[in-house]
């Protein structure tokens, strides 16, 4: 409502509905929380060394983000997302990888580390 | 090299289960202590309403009659000169130095819920850490499936002093340090927020706003707005939008929105004067 | 609907994975592996443990496990992505078609506490009690 501060946070305020924006990111949040976490596992069952750990993320990740895009927004990203595409394939992308890292380390030292 | 599974069973293992219990414990305890939202005070409410009335009045000041813009105006300036709608009206105007925060119980309030945050934070980590250093303090726990540079060894073998050991080996300490990171990115639906990362996180208490400053200048934002009634000339204007104009218009883009407040005006005969002065520039040359 | 199938799917994903996982767990430790592989004449009497140590042990899983695990990771992620929860359209023109003139008006910005209502009903109240106390 407030004309005199007409920057680009308050278009957006008219643009989109705020609450909706929360409620897709945590959405989102929680099937790559799981992604992170069930590939990583895989990785680490499957022995992944060095960069072929990496390379399974971004394989999963991206096996994900297309999984979304086709089932959750039926290929309209825009109307679910400030970024369109852009969100679904790149947000999240560092912080998931850590809790991978974790379940791939977890999972190698379970099954291939320890007799 | 080969590490016991006695070493998994009783150091790995119970590392990693305590720290998913504790964030889980301690997102419950969060929920408890922080309790129901504190109400806000109602003088509050009306401070910041009456600051955003005066915004609106100057935003909207066209789509009222003078007379009426005129007296809200005037009524306006002078309730905010008086400080009428302060939350204390009877507190040291300005040049006093700003009251301190642990004297305004709002304030004191919002300080204890950081607090609050913070130790419910920072306990639990410690008391973690001190138990990994008491109990498994040398262990080599596990090891990373990728390789690493040398600069990583200090991180991820503290507590473990072999200059040889290849740094891709984890020791106990670390291992916790790597859960709590990684709870840290976004497991346990963020409620084992690393102790780091909640220092990071916190924002600091909200600086004291000086409402009777934010009046003042309010106040001259709205002495030296103008006032230009929409209705005065809407005929012209509605001509004008449906491309009717009776004068004939040089700049073909004068006809469209004319009906806007006028700053987005005065940008545009600034932008004309440009053009104009343009096109008089390429005639002459 | 599709969350319950999504549950379902997921749980059945993560069953599968730790079959895998348990599966090559035991592969490493059954004594099988050893006698079949290369190196099973020189060290039929030793620990598998010092064949790992040294770093002799074939790391190549074989694709029954192999194929089990990514399949696993297949269903699981499909479940995940069933069962959590649907998006929400973000854009206002579509949440505004949705709202009537009723809940615009009765918006908090369109109360107005200063009217002529407040002086009807002190009067209408006054009459009562005069013509009560009378």
């Amino acid at each position: 409502m407030s004309a005199d501060a007409q920057g680009s946070g308050s278009e957006d305020v008219h643009k989109y509905v705020l609450p909706y924006i929360m409620h897709n990111a945590k959405t989102m949040q929680f099937a790559r929380a799981c992604l992170a976490a069930i590939s990583g596992s895989a990785a680490g069952i499957l022995g992944l060394k060095n960069f072929q750990g990496f390379a399974f993320y971004a394989v999963s990740w991206i096996f994900m983000s297309f999984l979304l895009l086709a089932v959750k927004t039926q290929f309209k990203p825009h109307l679910f997302f400030k970024g369109g595409v852009k969100d679904i394939f790149t947000e999240g992308l560092i912080g998931g990888l850590l809790s991978y890292i974790l379940f791939h380390t977890f999972l190698y030292g379970l099954v291939h580390l320890y007799q | 090299m080969i590490l016991d599974p006695a070493i998994r069973d009783w150091v790995l293992l119970p590392i990693m289960v305590v720290m998913l219990l504790v964030g889980i414990i301690r997102h419950h305890i969060s929920v408890l202590i922080t309790g129901a939202p504190k109400k806000p005070q109602l003088k509050a409410v009306r401070e910041s309403k009456a600051l955003l009335r005066g915004s609106q009045l100057r935003s909207f000041r066209n789509a009222i009659p003078p007379h009426a813009f005129e007296s809200r105006k005037a009524y306006l300036t002078q309730a905010f000169e008086q400080g009428k709608y302060l939350k204390n009206p009877n507190a040291p105007k300005e040049g006093a130095p700003t009251p301190n925060p642990m004297t305004d119980p709002d304030m004191m309030e919002g300080m204890m819920e950081g607090m609050k945050k913070q130790v419910s934070n920072m306990v639990p980590q410690m008391l973690i850490m001190g138990w990994i250093n008491f109990f498994f303090q040398g262990f080599v726990v596990i090891k990373l499936p990728f390789p690493l540079t040398l600069r990583f060894k200090s991180m991820l073998q503290s507590g473990v002093d072999t200059r040889d050991m290849d740094v891709t080996w984890v020791s106990s300490l670390s291992w916790y340090f790597l859960n709590l990171f990684a709870a840290g990115a976004g497991m346990n639906d963020m409620a084992a927020m690393g102790g780091v990362a909640g220092m990071a996180g916190m924002a600091p208490p909200g600086q004291p706003q000086d409402f009777n400053k934010i009046f003042l200048a309010e106040k001259e934002n709205l002495l030296i707005t103008s006032h230009d009634w929409e209705l005065n000339s809407i005929e012209e204007k509605v001509l004008k939008k449906y491309g009717k104009s009776l004068k004939s218009t040089s700049s073909s883009d004068k006809i469209e929105r004319s009906i806007e407040d006028s700053p987005d005006k005065k940008e545009k005969t600034v932008k004309d004067k440009i053009r104009a002065a343009q096109k008089a520039k390429s005639k002459r040359s | 609907m599709s969350q319950t199938l999504g549950r379902v799917l997921s749980l059945v994903g993560i069953a599968f994975l730790a079959h895998s996982a348990f599966s090559t767990y035991e592969r490493k430790l059954s004594p099988t592996m050893v006698a079949t592989s290369q190196y099973a004449a020189n060290i039929q009497s030793t620990d598998l443990s010092y064949l790992n140590a040294v770093d002799k042990v074939e790391s190549g899983l074989p694709i029954e496990i192999t194929a089990e695990c990514l399949m696993a990771v297949a269903v699981a992620l499909v479940g995940i992505v069933l069962c959590s929860g649907d998006l929400k359209n973000i854009l206002m023109e579509n949440e505004m078609t949705k709202q009537t003139i009723d809940k615009l008006d009765t918006a908090p910005s369109f109360i107005t506490f200063n009217h002529r209502g407040r002086r009807a009903v002190s009067a209408h109240t006054l009459l009562q009690r005069r013509s009560h106390g009378s």
